[in-house]
């Protein structure tokens, strides 16, 4: 069931009526509803694969309870056996921490397994055939089940956080289902923190009409900044970079930079709609973008975009990689050398590079995913190992940080590397992104300079409609950026407040790419 | 929830309702085909005497008011822009649903137009909610979503980048008979709320083509199978008029040959072959490629047409003449010049064309 489907915009308000309802006759089973909306929208949507979601599921919360077990028959123990000396209580609680790392080891084995195998296997045939020059071939029914890579981390994250005892297990079963398949953020996030999102599924949640109102507000801005300015630009980028030999480099340039904004309609957008439909509800998601293009470095840019992604890889991976034994062995003999800032650079690059690595591989299983991901990781690392010296750098060029002029420049200047990484991510193969950069730096640069930026489908009334929708982005995320566009859209007056909303509504239905016979293709990172 | 918030949230959806109807409708507007399609409803019960249902040919090579002012009897050009056969069926069912006419004249020249969506859209939209809509729906649906069928935004959206025609049917743009004043004989509410054609689906332009025949009507005699579909649908069509005991009269409308029509798309050779169908089971077809009606209508080639498939509105004269005299000794006709519940209307729309005639010929713009 397709987000932008009149059936989910019915499903939705089904689920709302009943969700109400049910909260003046039986609160305290209010979250049931929900779990049984998030499997009848996970079975409608990838049905086949419902097997892997039960099994992380079940998996998970197997595991949790058993390093929770653990936890009480230590605790029991220590406390039957009155005289039991100190060392004798370090070792069985040391016992009882191998035993719990055991069990989240099976659980995040059986997990992260299952999402490796499934995502990539492929990548792994293809890329042994390529070193070895064998012919391989793919495996066919290896199709990457609907949200896995979001729900197995938010899985995985919840049995971390039992195992370091931030929380006590959920031993309901299906309430722990409903965490892990929570509809409105199954497919392409965010990535919920059990603590956070928990306590607000299991609540009962009466009507509030100003949570509603805000709610659909935002709901009808992401659907504008997905119909409207992300599945429009699609035709134009496809376009293009179906074809990147036949086009000059300015157009690809021109398609890239499109493609950024195409990206980050569809995914905010979707994310607007998760975030709106679950408000409605009052229960409040995690923030996953905050006008990431306004960001002044790469570091910031990975604050802004796709929040939960960058959380959770940075406190279940890196973090953990630094705090290793190898890492910290490491920096502590480099430590004994009395090299104290090596040891401090050379662990957080260590730390970060691996890090961005499965971030590259996480976004997909093939090496233009990677290099996206060690693209990125290399300007943060240099961020990190030089930013003293860029500081001194700019002292010396007498450049006043505050200065408008300055904020601008690193606005553009990300803008710009974030740009450069979209070809990675966009093009077909690593082939067709080594051909764009080829064309976009040789004299191809102005060959048949603006081929394709008028066909059939992309008249002069399209091109003005993509000027006019991208003003209006733009002006939402300024305003997003003071203070949050949904909030100032409730403080003006009720009269333009509905101008503004028809006009995003009308918006919507007369220029929203939908319909008989329209192949929309879902969201951009539901592929991940 | 208070009852203000209450309020507030109905109004909301209340004016939205009424938005997206407006919407809807004006997405859904086809200028002519709109305006020609509302008109057969707006049409009294039971007035028409002669119904022709067709592509646009039907709508530019006869002039209903004109009949009514020289022969007496009530007709409607239900002629829509390149209609398909398979269309016609529940077009004449539409339009009988409100209409008795005595004679029923079908458009065989839409035998060449292949079958679409889009054309199949055209009518099915614009078709009042009826078990004749529904059985259309069914048959001609191909993958149009069941929803696009009620709310119309679904199928028609996209055209925002079209919107000429909307105001074309709003404002008469582009018609003569705004341009010449011909529309003053009747009121805005006639037109807009009544939804009255003032020409009874006649429609022309002041544009004549000289015409150079690529073969004459004799020497193209060879028949090319119709698409299977077409076929059907003729076959159909004669079943239902058989069965419902309908008085249908299948029309070659007056055109002309270019090499185009006659090369590319075979145009005359798969009405040959429909005429030969239809004639095989009994049924008549009026042929103005005939030498006998050729003559007797003698259209001048050098005046009489607008395009090669279109008269204009001199043609139109002539071939009204024609085929209201035939119409009249064959299907006795009745004249309702001098009755009340008739003359007054029609009386109208008799002004509206006589200004548009004099209009166009003085008017004429020659290719």
């Amino acid at each position: 069931m397709l987000f932008t489907s009149l059936n989910f915009i019915v499903f939705i308000l089904c689920l709302f009526l009943v969700y109400f309802v049910l909260h003046k006759f039986c609160p305290k089973m209010q979250w049931t509803v929900l779990l049984v909306a998030s499997y009848v929208f996970y079975l409608s949507s990838s049905p086949k694969y419902v097997i892997f979601l039960l099994l992380s599921t079940l998996t998970t919360w197997g595991t949790s309870l058993l390093i929770s077990r653990e936890n009480t028959v230590v605790d029991k123990k220590i406390k039957q056996a009155a005289d039991i000396s100190r060392d004798e209580k370090k070792k069985l609680r040391k016992e009882s921490d191998s035993k719990k790392k055991l069990w989240l080891s099976m659980g995040l084995v059986i997990n992260i397994g299952v999402l490796v195998f499934l995502k990539y296997t492929n990548f792994l045939i293809s890329t042994v055939g390529g070193i070895f020059s064998l012919e391989t071939s793919r495996i066919e029914w290896l199709i990457l089940p609907l949200g896995i890579s979001f729900y197995t981390f938010q899985a995985v994250g919840y049995c971390v956080d039992v195992y370091r005892g931030i929380t006590e297990p959920e031993k309901n079963l299906f309430k722990y289902a409903l965490y892990v398949s929570f509809f409105p953020q199954i497919s392409q996030g965010p990535i919920g923190k059990y603590t956070d999102l928990a306590p607000q599924l299991y609540t009962p949640h009466a009507f509030d009409y100003d949570a509603f109102v805000k709610g659909a507000e935002r709901v009808i801005l992401g659907y504008f900044k997905k119909m409207v300015v992300a599945d429009n630009l699609a035709v134009f980028i496809g376009n293009i970079y179906s074809e990147p030999a036949e086009h000059s480099g300015f157009m690809l340039v021109f398609a890239t930079l499109m493609y950024a904004f195409q990206l980050y309609a569809d995914f905010s957008g979707y994310m607007d709609i998760a975030l709106g439909i679950s408000n409605c509800m009052g229960i409040k998601l995690a923030e996953n973008f905050k006008t990431p293009y306004f960001s002044s470095s790469i570091a910031e840019f990975w604050r802004r975009w796709h929040i939960s992604l960058g959380t959770w890889f940075k406190e279940y991976l890196y973090y953990p990689v630094l705090r290793s034994r190898l890492i910290s062995d490491l920096g502590k003999k480099l430590s004994k050398k009395g090299k104290k800032k090596l040891s401090r650079s050379l662990t957080t690059v260590i730390g970060l590079l691996v890090t961005w690595l499965l971030i590259g591989f996480w976004h997909g299983s093939e090496w233009r995913f990677v290099f996206y991901g060690l693209y990125h990781g290399t300007f943060v690392i240099l961020a990190s190992v030089l930013g003293d010296f860029y500081a001194k750098m700019r002292a010396r060029a007498r450049i006043k940080e505050e200065s408008v002029l300055w904020k601008l420049f690193t606005i553009f200047r990300t803008f710009f590397i974030v740009c450069v990484g979209y070809v990675l991510f966009r093009a077909n193969s690593i082939h067709d992104a080594v051909l764009i950069f080829k064309r976009i730096c040789s004299s191809a640069f102005f060959a048949d300079i603006f081929k394709g930026l008028f066909t059939e489908e992309t008249g002069i009334m399209y091109w003005l409609l993509i000027a006019a929708s991208l003003v209006v982005c733009f002006i939402v995320d300024l305003i997003d950026e003071k203070k949050g566009f949904i909030t100032w859209l409730n403080e003006i007056k009720l009269p333009l407040r509905w101008i503004i909303l028809y006009v995003l509504l009308f918006g919507i239905i007369i220029f929203g790419v939908y319909g008989s016979g329209v192949d929309v293709g879902g969201f951009l990172y539901e592929q991940f | 929830m208070t009852k203000k918030n209450a309020i507030k949230l109905t109004s909301f959806v209340v004016i939205f309702v009424l938005l997206f109807g407006l919407c809807s409708m004006a997405f859904k507007t086809n200028s002519d085909n709109t305006r020609i399609f509302k008109g057969i409803y707006a049409e009294k019960e039971n007035s028409l005497d002669v119904l022709f249902v067709g592509a646009s040919c039907m709508k530019t090579n006869f002039i209903s008011p004109i009949a009514y002012r020289d022969y007496g009897f009530t007709s409607y050009t239900f002629g829509l822009d390149g209609i398909c056969f398979e269309m016609l069926q529940p077009m004449m069912i539409e339009a009988m649903s409100t209409q008795s006419p005595k004679v029923v004249l079908l458009d065989l020249r839409t035998v060449s137009i292949d079958f679409t969506n889009q054309k199949a859209r055209t009518v099915i939209d614009h078709m009042k909610w009826s078990d004749n809509k529904r059985v259309t729906i069914e048959k001609f649906r191909g993958e149009d979503s069941d929803i696009s069928f009620y709310l119309t935004m679904d199928k028609y959206h996209s055209r925002w980048q079209d919107l000429g025609s909307v105001f074309a049917y709003y404002f008469f743009l582009y018609d003569e008979t705004r341009k010449c004043g011909a529309l003053e004989e009747f009121s805005a509410k006639e037109l807009f709320v009544d939804n009255k054609h003032p020409l009874k689906g006649f429609y022309t332009s002041a544009v004549t083509t000289e015409i150079e025949m690529y073969k004459s009507f004799s020497e193209v005699t060879e028949e090319v199978k119709v698409s299977d579909s077409t076929e059907k649908a003729i076959n159909e069509m004669m079943d239902y008029a058989e069965k419902n005991n309908i008085n249908i009269v299948f029309l070659i409308s007056p055109m002309a040959y270019s090499e185009n029509i006659v090369e590319n798309e075979k145009t005359p050779q798969k009405i040959n072959y429909a005429k030969k169908l239809v004639e095989s089971r009994g049924f008549k077809c009026i042929d103005f490629r005939s030498e006998e009606i050729s003559e007797e209508v003698s259209l001048d080639y050098s005046k009489d047409f607008g395009d090669y498939r279109h008269l204009n509105i001199n043609g139109a004269l002539k071939a009204t003449d024609y085929l209201s005299s035939y119409l009249v000794k064959e299907y006795n006709l009745p004249d309702h010049r001098n009755d009340a519940a008739y003359n007054g209307e029609w009386q109208k729309s008799v002004n509206c064309a006589e200004t548009l005639i004099d209009y166009c010929n003085k008017n004429m713009i020659y290719k």
